[in-house]
């Protein structure tokens, strides 16, 4: 018989997680407190990356992550994909040093990565300030629209039999003789599934807690500004090289604005032909309201590679909580002294781009098939998160 | 908006000029989405995220909430800025405060 499967979350992961679920025979609820991806899946951008993983695991993951992601734009309405490909272009040169460094690590993997120095750089992103050393390029890289993929993902799943409660708080998962026997809802009523999966980003932790089943997921603040409608600065996303010096912890040079609040420049054009401009990161922070400094220092940012964005118009800002975690990896896992509990959160500001993966290794790990890929590096109680201690982290 | 605005239904009239949106736009959107939220409808259609930032649609999308099958819509936030502003201005500003 199908198992029932209850989904906790209706963001891009919970969303990938049922349709995956449904389109496999499983018998699926999927509940969210909210909206279908009206938290952090709305706060943020589309980006599907590559350029940013390290050779190995974390980038076999992302690609497969992409290869599934084109499988579902051929199969599901259209949310606006595109494979543009990306770039990650350098402040100074011993940013272009470690660009050199890091295409090299990238090619040696066999992945489509590019060094582009002064001349190329600046051919291929003829907007960029002239000052710009160099620059790199990943040709897998795509984008989409993440408000309409977590809905498509939920739409197709519901066609497949989903059904979906939203503004509906889940307040426990109920386990019975150390097997998940449903969830308990805020009016008290209790659903009950053979599988939950936990799939409710920052918000996880909370419903793991009282089950003895410590994650270290802590909210990382994101914000991101939208232009109006107008021309474009290129059509391909484009961020500094200096978000992976601050994403690996090394010493980065930037005004002081942009260090204290973590911002690296992120351009993104949009379909809907605004581009949004990216990005911080605050670690620990719950509150989702704009802040005019962070705004400011996000602008101050992309002025220094866009001299031309001066006249662009900013209509818009919001901001995120991204599901961090300790060794910036997701945690995708089962459980094994409760039967039945799947973890599926932490992707910190790769939800989007890693949403495919999860789902199918979610359904994977649930239906008990071969899974997509090797699960293990993505276990709960692997000693990254096992041994981290709260303070400990620079983030 | 002391005057009732009445819309009739399957019309093309413009309901958010800036993402050029009619109607017919926003009922086809309900259909297939089943959106709870004006904020989940704002998501598919783009209503209200133009440059006017809803200046414009917002009071006609509030007679669609007021609607009977649409009551339960909700409202929606709004973002800074409260109007638009030039990236360069934005770099500026506090700058000789």
């Amino acid at each position: 018989m199908a198992p029932q499967v209850i989904v906790i979350g209706a963001g891009v992961i919970g969303s990938a997680c049922a349709y995956y679920l449904s389109q496999a025979g499983a018998s699926v609820t999927l509940i969210d407190q909210g909206d279908v991806g009206s938290g952090t899946s709305s706060r943020c951008d589309g980006n599907v990356l590559a350029i940013d993983k390290e050779p190995g695991y974390d980038s076999l993951m992302a690609l497969m992550s992409q290869r599934l992601l084109h499988e579902l734009a051929s199969v599901l309405p259209p949310f606006e994909y595109r494979r543009p490909g990306s770039y990650l272009v350098c402040d100074n040169d011993e940013e272009a040093k470690a660009a050199w460094d890091w295409v090299g690590q990238q090619q040696e993997a066999g992945l489509p990565f590019w060094y582009l120095d002064r001349a190329a750089i600046h051919s291929h992103l003829p907007h960029l300030a002239s000052d710009v050393p160099a620059g790199l390029y990943c040709g897998s890289d795509s984008t989409l629209n993440p408000l309409l993929y977590t809905q498509r993902l939920v739409q197709a799943a519901k066609q497949h039999g989903c059904q979906v409660r939203v503004h509906q708080a889940v307040t426990e998962i109920v386990v019975n003789r150390g097997a998940v026997a449903g969830v308990r809802l805020a009016d008290g009523t209790v659903l009950v599934a053979d599988v939950v999966v936990v799939a409710a980003g920052v918000w996880s932790p909370r419903l793991l807690q009282p089950l003895g089943v410590t994650v270290p997921i802590q909210p990382r603040k994101g914000h991101l500004l939208v232009s109006a409608k107008g021309p474009l600065f290129g059509d391909a996303k484009v961020m500094e090289f200096g978000y992976l010096m601050s994403k690996f912890g090394r010493e980065r040079q930037a005004p002081e604005d942009a260090l204290r609040y973590g911002v690296a420049l992120v351009y993104e054009p949009t379909e809907s032909h605004n581009f949004l401009l990216g990005s911080s990161r605050e670690l620990g922070v719950w509150d989702t309201a704009p802040k005019w400094d962070v705004v400011q220092a996000i602008g101050r940012r992309a002025l220094r590679f866009y001299p031309g964005m001066q006249q662009a118009t900013l209509i818009r800002s919001y901001a995120g909580l991204r599901p961090w975690t300790p060794d910036h990896l997701p945690v995708v896992s089962r459980v094994s002294d409760i039967a039945g509990l799947v973890i599926a959160a932490g992707h910190e500001g790769d939800g989007i781009g890693l949403a495919s993966v999860t789902g199918h290794l979610v359904c994977d790990l649930t239906l008990e098939r071969p899974p997509i890929i090797d699960p293990r590096p993505l276990r709960w109680d692997r000693p990254a998160l096992t041994s981290w201690k709260d303070g400990g982290a620079d983030g | 908006m002391d005057e009732e605005i009445k819309v009739e239904r399957s019309s093309a009239v413009v309901v958010c000029r800036c993402e050029h949106l009619t109607w017919d736009a926003i009922e086809e959107a309900m259909a297939m989405f089943q959106p709870t939220s004006l904020r989940q409808l704002k998501l598919v259609t783009r209503w209200g995220m133009g440059i006017c930032q809803g200046r414009m649609c917002r009071p006609i999308m509030a007679a669609f909430e007021q609607r009977e099958e649409n009551a339960s819509l909700g409202a929606l936030a709004v973002r800074p800025p409260f109007k638009p502003v030039s990236l360069g201005t934005l770099g500026r500003m506090g700058e000789d405060a």
